[in-house]
Formats: C-alpha cells, structure tokens, sequence
C-alpha cells in the first residue's frame, strides 16, 4: 500500500524531518495492532486509529522535533487516545450495567487470523491493564523494551520480565485450547 | 520465546480503511502553533518578562494613538493634548450654566495649601472682587474671584507645580501666550456635559466655555479663568500680568479643622 507523499508532506513544513507519508505507511499498523491488542476489537482499533492520526495530524505544528522521535510523540498520542476511550467505556458500561468487558464480537465466516485474535483477544481482557498495555506496546507498537520501560517509567529488567511471562501464559493457553 | 503466535495473530489493516483515513485527514487544517510559542515561552523566564513588557509597551502605544495623547511642554508648563475623543459641542446643545461665587465648591476636604498672598493689580471692567470660597478643587486653591453685575465671575487659581497637575485641552484649543514675558497656556473651551438633566451624560469639550490661562511662578502654577464670552483674551492676560506675589511661598500643607 503507497500514499501520494506530495498530499501531506506539503503540511509539514515545519517537520522537515518527518516524512509523514513514509511515517504514515510505517506507523499505522503499529498503531492500529496497538489499539487491536489493547481493545480486543478491529472496528474499535480502526475508530481508536482515526483518531490518533487525525489527532496527531492537527497537531502536528507543535511536534517538537527536539524532544524525541516522531514515533513517541504519534504513540504518546495513541497512549492517550486509549485511556479516553477506556474512560468512556467505563462510564458507559456503569452506566448500561454491562459486564465488565467487552466480548469479541462473533463473525460468521471468520478466517483463522480472526479466530486466532478472537482467542487471543479473550486471553488479553484477563490480563492486567498494566501488563495488557506493555503487551500492546511490545506487539502492537513493537517498541523496544527500552522505549516500553521508558514511557512507563519501569526498570527495562522488569519490561523483560512481564513481556517474557505474559507471552508464555498466552502461548500455552492458546495450545490449551479454548 | 517464540512470539510469531502472536504476529499471526493481529489483523492486517483494512486497505480502505487506510486509504480513507489518509484522504480524510490530508484535507484537515493544522492546529495553530500558538501552543507551542507559548510553551516555549513558559521555559524562559526572561522571554516571559520580555513578552510582558513588549505587551505593556504595545497597549500603552495603542492606548496614546487611540486617544491620541501627546505631551505639548509650554515654556516649564505641560499641556496633555487630547484627541480624537473629544468632539467640540456646538450650537444647539445645551450649556452648563456659569458657577456664581455661592455655586464654588467650598472646602470638601482636610488639608489646603497655604499660600502668599497674591495682589491683582488690574482686573477687566466691571469686576470687583468676589469673597472667594476656601474651596479645594483637586488640589486647586482658589486665590481670588471676581464677579460682574451679570453674575458672571473670573477665578483666580494656584496648584503646586510639583503635584503633576497639567492642563489638558484638544488641538486647535490652545496656544502659547504670554504672562508676564514668558510662556503660558492659554486654552478656549472645557468639558461641558451634554445634558444639564442627566449627571452621568456625557461630557465633550465646548469652546465657548470660556478661557483658562495658566502660568507658572514659583513652583506654583496660576490659573484664571472664565466660564463664558465675557473677558477678551488679551485682558485675562493683562489680568495676569499684573498679578504680583506679595510674600514669598511655597506651597506646604496645612490641616484645616
């Protein structure tokens, strides 16, 4: 998939550096997989995904190229889009008395990759939300455990550690079977 | 570990998705970048007093060209010259009527300022001295007054120089005159009120509202005035050129029971 550079790099005259056609063509899987990993949700991961590039798109004069990557800044957006969402959620689901997650909606004809993330997103919504996001980050975002520890404000050790556990509880649950 | 699970796993992005999402947002307008100026801002405490300062210097230069204020020094005497906000009142409007000596203001507050006596050795035909009020008039002190059958009165009147008190006047009513060989002020006209009716109507600048002439003595500027067309100009200015200081003085506060 390619995107005509010309139609947003003309915005970006400020952020020589960015190349925002390349950066989009990079970032968006990385963005959408995080949201997918932490939502558990395609439609919800493409709604989630929208917003953040729509976001950072309106946004982007004030990216200061001096206090970091283009990819933490995009991700320091998408971190925050999720936790509105999840505000929302919370408050509509108090509201509607509904169970506390969201299920994986079910879809006739599902292809293998889908019926694979509906078990894996089933094994996320009983993670933590602490280690569901460092998950999300490592996966989704494919961040370094460095840059994970980094934005969490953990030891990396510790980054390692619960990204090493969580991947091996998921592995053997989804050979379990459902 | 293997992790290949879990890359398996994701969902490819929806190409129409990303295409859309790409059309949609290349047709949005940047935010403007004020917030990033001003966090800027907020890391420099020097820009932040320099901003400040270039703010406060451009209201105050917007301010004198909005009202058009401007300092005109005459001889050691300033005059603030207003503008723009200041129409004349012309015929037809309603005039304020002339103050009578019982009209003056008496004295309103605790302190006056103590005086020398000021002689005045010519006044204009058909004045004779007035008993003046011990009145105080924003640190104005009445030094004489003079009235005529008409009721129609001319006032002498004195402020310390050093109290910052200036004459104001708009353009074209005012010129240089001369008292006693050096520069005055002689201005045509004061603020009337629009309606005689209505304390809160709005007041606008009337030439015919008489003549003020100030100059200064001493480290006390003198003032006379009139509140209508009764006293040429050339004889208030006679007036007072034959005002004589009898004692030294300077001006010093005194309490008044």
């Amino acid at each position: 998939m390619s995107f005509p550079s010309k139609t947003l790099t003309a915005g970006m005259a400020l952020i020589t550096a960015v190349d925002w056609s390349a950066a989009y063509q990079e970032l968006l899987p990385r963005v959408f997989h995080y949201f997918c990993l932490r939502t558990g949700d395609a439609a919800e991961a493409e709604d989630l995904t929208s917003a953040t590039f729509e976001r950072a798109w309106k946004s982007r004069m004030r990216y200061r190229q001096d206090r970091g990557g283009f990819e933490s800044w995009l991700f320091g957006i998408a971190r925050h889009v999720a936790i509105s969402h999840f505000r929302r959620r919370r408050r509509a689901e108090s509201a509607a008395d509904l169970p506390e997650h969201s299920t994986w909606r079910p879809i006739e004809e599902a292809a293998d990759r889908r019926q694979q993330f509906q078990r894996l997103a089933a094994l996320l919504d009983r993670l933590p939300a602490r280690e569901r996001e460092i998950f999300a980050l490592k996966y989704g975002a494919r961040f370094t455990n460095r840059a994970i520890a980094s934005s969490l404000n953990l030891s990396e050790s510790n980054i390692g550690t619960i990204v090493h556990r969580v991947l091996g509880q998921l592995r053997d649950q989804l050979q379990e079977g459902p | 570990m293997n992790d290949n699970f879990v890359y398996r796993a994701l969902p490819e992005v929806p190409t129409d998705f990303a295409r859309s999402l790409y059309a949609r947002i290349a047709q949005e307008p940047p935010a403007p970048a004020w917030p990033r100026l001003l966090r800027r801002f907020s890391r420099h405490p020097q820009r932040q007093l320099l901003a400040i300062a270039l703010g406060l210097a451009l209201v105050a230069a917007c301010t004198q060209v909005l009202l058009r204020i401007r300092y005109v020094a005459i001889g050691d005497l300033l005059l603030v010259e207003i503008g723009r906000l200041t129409e004349s009142v012309r015929a037809g409007r309603p005039t304020p009527p002339v103050p009578t000596p019982g009209q003056l203001p008496h004295v309103g507050g605790r302190e006056v300022w103590e005086f020398g006596y000021v002689s005045v050795g010519w006044v204009p035909e058909g004045f004779s001295p007035a008993e003046p009020p011990s009145e105080m008039k924003a640190y104005e002190v009445t030094m004489g007054l003079w009235v005529n059958g008409a009721q129609q009165t001319i006032r002498l009147f004195a402020v310390p120089q050093a109290g910052g008190m200036h004459p104001y006047a708009p353009p074209e009513t005012y010129e240089e005159a001369r008292v006693k060989d050096r520069p005055a002020i002689l201005i045509r006209g004061r603020y009337a009120p629009t309606s005689l009716e209505d304390p809160q109507a709005e007041r606008l600048w009337d030439d015919s509202q008489g003549l003020q002439l100030y100059w200064s003595e001493g480290g006390t500027v003198f003032g006379l005035e009139t509140f209508g067309a009764y006293v040429a100009a050339s004889d208030l200015t006679r007036m007072a050129d034959s005002t004589e200081t009898v004692q030294e003085f300077t001006p010093v506060p005194r309490s008044v029971p």
